[in-house]
């Protein structure tokens, strides 16, 4: 019975390979693989595509709102020209440039750790885990409202603890002063997102096989040793996949700054995000707007491809 | 022929996107009809006949939730008893996406109300674009008579036509806390600045928390109030800046020296929001400030207020300008070009009223928060009995003025920036002043 069953699945699968192999039903299938992807291809145009393409449109012209229509002139890259010639773009871009540089590595070395910290513990690993996960799961905007209390100067739990316990004599000013407001954005910035660095790393980590672990060892490699060349080696794509995903969202960095300082104080926390959203809904200047919103977009694609090429090169090796 | 899939998928990618350029290359939308009736065209054709046999229904703009505007509500509860034929349909716009939604109603790209409202804030970009009818006939000699004379000039547009009428305003009042200055010996609020100065000095407190005069920036207003405060005037006639006068440097200055020289008020109050400077002043930890009049109902009547009965309102302390003046933040209805003929009529019926005499005080009563442009109402006996300070705060809207320059938001933003700036010391008082000056030329030019 069983020799008969094989027989006759055998029979089947080589009938339907058979099938399959034909070069007509090939075509068919290909043909048939896009017409079923099609709707999803026009999906994404319609989503992404057509407002890509009247962003560049918008960036290129001169819009004017007049009654029952919007005017777009074109000037070509004039608002280009225009806005790099403008200091508080200059100094956006800035800002923005640093908040990425410092907030970045800061969360990516204290995911790891976090990450290592979870991989040894065995009791309580979930708790841990869910604790960790607290503060990616609040809503940014509400994140950055708990957080500006916190750094209020005259109601503030940081200061009013830091002063209790003798650290401090007179308040930080966290929001207020130039110096040190941007950094109090590199907080909550590193605060929300390292959760999600960890648990990404935390997986990697899981996925590397305890018997290289065991073979280090053996061959009498020292703890740093290990780290060095099994863990870190082995956590590349996870660590390139974090830092691509961070670099892209902190570039884009919005609701931290302008729930917390408004780009102030003195504009010395603008950053791109802030720029584009003050020039389009208080300035009502569309299509300067979108002149930002191009750069920013150009920025994030090349430093994405960035990435994407040093993906490849740790994949391939 | 073997149909390569990557050619496939170009060839329908780039004809869908061809589709698409072609479809916004396009001639955009129809041009506005004077007689406002190419918007709503076809449905008003459609339902016509039933318009006629049923009530117009006004479709109105508010700027966000009903939930914070009773007066708004009482104001369409009367209205609708006047006119039983007019129902008022509101659609709660947020504030933030506010200026975005009238402007792309003024250019077509979404279906515009019958009404809108708009802030002193919007009101420059909407002017821009000629969108607003002209509405003198509201404006009888009887009913102007009864505005403050700078509200007069506020409805107009370049041309000098009227095109706006008031909702309500903000106005800005000069608030004390009783109880700390008569703990420090002050039986009488302060007369001048220099009082205001010395009283500070000698109420602060920062161990305890405790400050003497607090002021916030948030608001360009505020600037304004203490600049007409020094005797200087925001702009020229023709919008190029005036601020970085004399008195404006002396009002600056006097801001700056609280803060660094004096030491009265928060360090951190650079960055505060007016609620912030609010919230410090109803847990009773500001012995003065000039705030938002709306901050009297909430030290009143807010559970979280610690100075229910130990607060008070004064006349301005008098600065260099020896004046009253100060600033008022307007909020008006206009109608669009864009209006149905069908109701056109209602429109103007509805602006009519809620400009009315008994429509304003009926606002000073249902909505203690927000005011009025018309100084007589606050004479009211109702009035009086449910604003706290009617008579002061008369004087104050009478002395008012409404400061809306071309590209209000850019400007308001590059002045705040600077005189952030000056607060911190990096700057002095005049060379930002000058900054901003230079720079705001530019931008009401624009």
């Amino acid at each position: 019975m069983l020799r008969k069953e094989a027989n006759r699945n055998e029979i089947f699968l080589f009938a339907s390979y058979s099938i399959a192999n034909s070069s007509m039903l090939k075509r068919k299938n290909v043909f048939f693989a896009y017409v079923v992807t099609l709707p999803a291809i026009i999906f994404l145009l319609l989503v992404v595509g057509y407002p890509v393409f009247y962003l560049f449109q918008l960036a290129m012209s001169e819009a004017r709102v007049e009654a029952g229509s919007l005017n777009l002139k074109w000037v070509g890259l004039e608002n280009f020209r225009i806005l790099f010639q403008d200091q508080y773009f200059l100094e956006a871009l800035k800002h923005t440039l640093y908040i990425v540089v410092t907030s970045i590595p800061v969360s990516v070395i204290l995911a790891l750790v976090l990450a290592l910290c979870l991989d040894k513990i065995r009791r309580g690993r979930g708790i841990m885990q869910t604790a960790l996960l607290l503060p990616w799961m609040i809503a940014p905007a509400l994140g950055a409202a708990m957080w500006r209390w916190l750094y209020n100067d005259q109601f503030g739990l940081i200061d009013y603890v830091l002063r209790l316990i003798g650290v401090i004599k007179q308040p930080i000013l966290w929001l207020s002063d130039p110096n040190v407001a941007i950094n109090s954005i590199v907080i909550c910035d590193v605060w929300q997102y390292t959760p999600f660095c960890t648990i990404i790393l935390f997986a990697g980590l899981q996925n590397i096989p305890t018997d290289l672990y065991d073979a280090a060892g053996i061959d009498g490699a020292n703890a740093l040793q290990v780290f060095w060349y099994v863990t870190l080696r082995l956590l590349k794509t996870q660590i390139l996949f974090v830092l691509l995903i961070r670099t892209v969202f902190t570039l884009r960095i919005f609701d931290y700054v302008y729930t917390l300082t408004r780009g102030g104080p003195g504009r010395s926390t603008e950053v791109l995000a802030t720029y584009l959203y003050t020039t389009a809904f208080s300035f009502a200047k569309f299509d300067y707007s979108a002149t930002i919103a191009v750069i920013l977009l150009l920025i994030t694609s090349v430093v994405a491809l960035g990435y994407v090429m040093l993906f490849r090169g740790v994949t391939e090796g | 022929m073997k149909v390569k899939p990557n050619i496939f998928v170009l060839s329908v990618s780039i004809i869908v996107v061809l589709t698409f350029v072609f479809s916004s290359c396009a001639p955009k939308a129809a041009p506005v009809a004077t007689t406002g009736t190419t918007m709503a065209e076809e449905t008003t054709l459609e339902t016509e006949t039933t318009l006629t046999e049923q009530a117009v229904v006004l479709e109105v703009d508010n700027d966000g939730t009903l939930e914070w505007d009773p007066a708004t509500v009482w104001q369409k509860e009367q209205f609708e008893k006047m006119y039983p034929n007019i129902k008022i349909n509101f659609h709660e716009t947020p504030y933030k996406v506010h200026q975005e939604t009238l402007l792309r109603m003024a250019s077509g790209a979404q279906e515009p109300y019958d009404v809108w409202q708009i802030t002193d804030e919007w009101l420059p970009s909407v002017m821009k674009t000629d969108i607003l009818m002209p509405i003198d006939q509201i404006w009888t000699e009887d009913k102007l008579a009864l505005y403050a004379d700078w509200e007069k000039k506020a409805i107009l547009d370049k041309d000098g036509n009227k095109v706006l009428v008031p909702v309500f305003g903000c106005i800005t009042v000069f608030m004390y806390n009783t109880e700390l200055l008569q703990s420090a010996g002050f039986q009488e609020p302060p007369k001048t600045w220099d009082d205001i100065v010395l009283y500070a000095q000698k109420l602060t407190k920062p161990d305890e928390n405790i400050w003497g005069f607090v002021d916030t920036e948030e608001s360009i207003n505020k600037f304004w109030h203490w600049l007409l405060q020094a005797g200087g005037k925001p702009f020229n006639e023709d919008w190029t800046a005036a601020f970085n006068s004399k008195a404006g440097v002396k009002a600056l200055e006097f801001l700056v020296d609280n803060r660094n020289k004096y030491k009265v008020v928060p360090l951190g109050a650079v960055t505060w929001m007016d609620e912030d400077q609010q919230m410090l002043f109803i847990s009773g930890k500001s012995a003065m400030c000039v705030t938002w009049a709306f901050t009297i109902d909430r030290a009143a009547n807010s559970e979280e207020s610690l100075v229910k009965d130990k607060f008070s309102v004064a006349s301005f302390p008098e600065g260099p300008g020896k004046t009253n003046a100060t600033v008022y933040e307007d909020n008006h209805y206009a109608i669009p070009k864009t209006i149905p003929k069908e109701k056109l009529d209602a429109a103007l019926k509805w602006l009519d009223y809620v400009s009315s005499y008994e429509a304003q005080v009926g606002m000073l009563v249902h909505e203690p928060g927000n005011y009025a442009p018309v100084p007589k109402a606050y004479d009211e006996p109702e009035v009086k009995e449910k604003v706290p300070f009617a008579d002061l705060l008369k004087v104050n809207v009478e002395n008012a003025q409404n400061v809306v320059p071309p590209n209000m938001g850019e400007v308001a933003t590059i002045l705040i920036a600077e005189i952030q700036q000056a607060l911190l010391g990096q700057k002095t008082a005049e060379q930002s002043l000058n900054d901003a000056a230079t720079k705001i030329n530019e931008v009401v030019k624009q």
